[in-house]
């Protein structure tokens, strides 16, 4: 008998081997690069056009000021505060042998000799604090050509610091009987909506009068204080901030603001920015210390400032200098002559005084020769807002 | 419609990326609605691609160094 053995069961389909599994590891790594795209994705479509359209900035600093309009101002500022810490300047050192040429002829030079002219105010050179001082040191030069005896705008460079040898303020003086103060907007700061923005130069029709443009302080963003413009107001008024005020008629003033949130009587600009840092003639007491310097570069890291002030007889005094605390700042535009001062712009990406050699905006030169920025500047489309200052209606060049 | 339990090693893959990028995408969305600002989660997002690249290529070179047959 034969016996029948039972095959053993064919697979009826082929076993399949059970998915490789992904560490999870990976798994986390992947869903990190998935959300990493997309963030970028998202801040692409901003960045792009934010540096496409930035006409006279370059890449770097465009898509800083993206970054710090974006909410990321304390990131900028810890980075610089720690960049600048790592690069602080050396004390001593080789002295200067010459400083850098700045206008064109020394006050009082070429002049009538009749002296049948009214002699006009001229402000006192500035005391060197270096000796033996340098040809030229602190002595005022006149930043137009052929502008007769009562220059609007003169300029002036010294050194500063004993302790750094190599550091060189310019200062600039502007008359304020012969000149008016004007604020123009950029095409980005201050942002929108702000009505009669113009197109972020100086007027063609008022280049005529053009003496002078100079950089207009802290975007509004990073300033946390107020703007009027045109009478209105733009940006809530803070008290107890320094203000560069402009007044319906071309006058102007630096003061501290007590006004509130509104605009007294004859006001056409106020722009502010921090708090003085010279009042009533002595230094700010806090300017080695405090959180009131705002949400920037710290007040005491040596970096590009500049500060804007006015002298008692109401005269307008600019500096800027490399390496600077905001105490060094005030010290130079005391020495300068004011008695009421406000910071300006730091970093050297966005300080500029420029003046004008001939009238029509006629060879524009830089304060400093180190002010990478172009003297064009101001007569080209620029992002950020501006001073500009013109002579009087009537006025001679 | 039930999703099929049983599905070959490639779907499974697929699947699985299919999640993770959802996932990745709600936490980059997370990320923006919770920041101060665009400019803030592109900066981080550019910190962690300079990251991640490099991983991406190092890894990448040292697995087709691998699979190199040896002579």
């Amino acid at each position: 008998m034969a016996t029948v053995t039972a095959e053993p069961p064919r697979p009826t389909r082929r076993r399949q081997r059970p998915p490789k599994k992904l560490p999870l590891w990976r798994r986390a790594r992947r869903v990190l690069t998935a959300a990493c795209i997309f963030c970028l994705a998202v801040a692409a479509l901003s960045w792009v056009p934010a540096v496409m359209g930035s006409r006279n900035l370059g890449v770097t600093v465009a898509s800083v000021e993206w970054l710090r309009a974006h909410g990321g101002n304390p990131i900028v500022s810890e980075i610089e505060n720690w960049y600048y810490t790592m690069n602080e300047p050396e004390k001593g050192g080789p002295g200067l042998k010459s400083l850098p040429k700045v206008g064109v002829a020394q006050v009082g030079a070429g002049e009538s000799e009749g002296g049948e002219e009214e002699k006009a105010y001229a402000p006192p050179n500035i005391k060197p604090v270096m000796h033996p001082k340098l040809p030229g040191e602190g002595v005022w030069q006149k930043a137009g050509a052929n502008v007769g005896p009562q220059p609007p705008v003169l300029l002036t460079t010294y050194r500063s610091e004993p302790e750094y040898p190599q550091f060189v303020a310019g200062v600039a003086w502007m008359d304020g009987s012969r000149t008016e103060l004007a604020y123009v907007p950029g095409t980005a700061e201050p942002p929108e909506p702000l009505e009669h923005r113009g197109s972020g130069e100086v007027p063609p029709n008022m280049r005529k009068r053009l003496v002078a443009t100079f950089n207009g302080g802290f975007p509004l963003e990073t300033s946390n204080a107020g703007l009027i413009y045109r009478g209105k107001i733009k940006e809530t008024m803070v008290n107890g901030i320094a203000t560069v005020v402009g007044y319906e008629g071309g006058g102007f003033n630096i003061i501290n603001w007590k006004y509130g949130n509104r605009v007294p009587k004859n006001v056409w600009f106020a722009k502010q920015n921090l708090p003085l840092i010279i009042n009533e003639g002595k230094l700010n007491p806090n300017l080695t210390d405090g959180p009131e310097w705002g949400e920037t570069v710290n007040n005491a890291v040596r970096v590009w400032r500049s500060g804007l002030g006015i002298d008692a007889h109401g005269n307008l005094i600019y500096a800027a200098a490399n390496y600077q605390t905001v105490e060094s700042l005030a010290k130079v535009l005391k020495r300068a002559g004011a008695v009421r001062a406000i910071e300006l712009d730091i970093n050297e990406d966005w300080t500029s005084f420029i003046s004008y050699r001939h009238p029509g905006a006629g060879d524009p030169s830089n304060l400093l020769p180190e002010m990478y920025r172009s003297p064009e500047r101001y007569l080209t489309p620029d992002e950020r807002d501006f001073f500009a200052v013109y002579l009087r209606p009537g006025q001679p060049w | 419609m039930k999703v099929p339990r049983n599905v070959s090693p490639a779907a499974a893959a697929r699947r699985s990326l299919l999640l993770d990028i959802t996932i990745g995408v709600f936490i980059g969305l997370f990320a923006i609605i919770l920041a101060a600002g665009i400019g803030v989660v592109g900066f981080f997002g550019l910190i962690c691609a300079l990251i991640l690249i490099p991983w991406y290529l190092i890894e990448g070179g040292m697995r087709a160094k691998r699979r190199q047959p040896r002579r």
